[in-house]
C-alpha cells in the first residue's frame, strides 16, 4: 500500500512532466545549463559552499492528515512526497532530472522515461520511510537527522559532479 | 585535511566521470540523459529518508 501510494502518483506526475520537457529543443543549451548546475550544486554541496538549492519550503500540512482514516493518510504523503517535486528538497540532484528528461528531445521517450524516474523516485521513498519505521525513535534526535543529511548531501553532491563529467563530452 | 581530502574524492569522481563520459561517447545522449534521470531519482528520493 505504502509502496504504491508513493510510487503511482509519481509515475503520473513524472510521465505528463516527461512528455511536457521531452517537446523543449535545444539540446546543446540545455547540455551547457546542465553541465554548469551539476558541477556548481556538486561542488557546493561535497564542500559544504554556501550555495542555497531552489525548492519549496513547504511540507505535507498536518491538517491534510489529521483525522483521516490511515489509508487516506498514507494516500495524501504518497501524492504529497512521491513526486518530490511539491514539498521542501534539500538535496540539489532533484532538479537535474527535469534538465535530463528535456535531453531527451521527443515527447513519447520523455514520457516513458519520466514514468520510469516516478517510479524510482516513489519506490526508493517509501523504502526510506519503511526503514525508519522500526528505528523512529532514533530518527526523533536531531543529531541522527542532521548527520544523515550532511551524509546524503555529500553522496547527492558526488553525484553531481559524476554526472557532470559525464556530461562534459557531450558539449564539444 | 578533511577539506583535501573531500577535494580529492570530488577530484577523482570528477575525473571518473570524464573517462566515463569519454568512454561511452558512442552511446547516443537519450539513453545517457535517460539513466542519469532513473539514477538521480531514486538517489533523491533514497536521501529524503534524511527529512522525516
Amino acid at each position: 500500500m505504502l509502496l504504491g501510494a508513493h510510487a503511482l502518483p509519481a509515475m503520473a506526475v513524472w510521465a505528463v512532466l516527461g512528455a511536457a520537457l521531452g517537446t523543449v529543443s535545444g539540446t546543446k543549451l540545455l547540455l551547457f545549463a546542465a553541465v554548469a548546475y551539476a558541477l556548481g550544486y556538486g561542488l557546493a554541496e561535497t564542500l559544504r559552499l554556501p550555495l542555497r538549492v531552489v525548492t519549496l519550503s513547504r511540507q505535507v500540512p498536518a491538517s491534510w492528515i489529521r483525522g483521516r482514516r490511515p489509508g487516506a493518510q498514507v494516500a495524501v504523503w504518497g501524492l504529497a512526497l512521491g513526486p518530490g517535486l511539491f514539498t521542501h528538497n534539500y538535496y540539489a540532484g532533484i532538479w537535474l532530472i527535469p534538465m535530463m528528461l528535456a535531453l531527451n528531445g521527443d515527447a513519447k521517450q520523455g514520457a516513458l522515461v519520466g514514468a520510469l524516474v516516478g517510479l524510482g523516485h516513489g519506490l526508493s521513498r517509501a523504502v526510506g520511510i519503511l526503514r525508519l519505521i522500526p528505528n523512529l525513535e532514533e530518527w526523533e534526535r536531531p543529531a541522527t537527522i542532521i548527520l544523515a543529511r550532511f551524509r546524503w548531501k555529500l553522496i547527492d553532491g558526488l553525484a553531481l559532479v559524476l554526472a557532470a563529467g559525464i556530461l562534459i563530452p557531450r558539449i564539444f | 585535511m578533511r577539506r583535501q581530502k573531500l577535494l580529492a574524492v570530488v577530484s577523482l569522481t570528477a575525473g571518473g566521470g570524464l573517462l566515463l563520459g569519454l568512454a561511452g561517447e558512442q552511446v547516443g545522449l537519450q539513453p545517457l540523459a535517460a539513466g542519469l534521470a532513473v539514477s538521480l531519482a531514486v538517489l533523491t528520493g533514497a536521501a529524503k529518508q534524511a527529512s522525516p
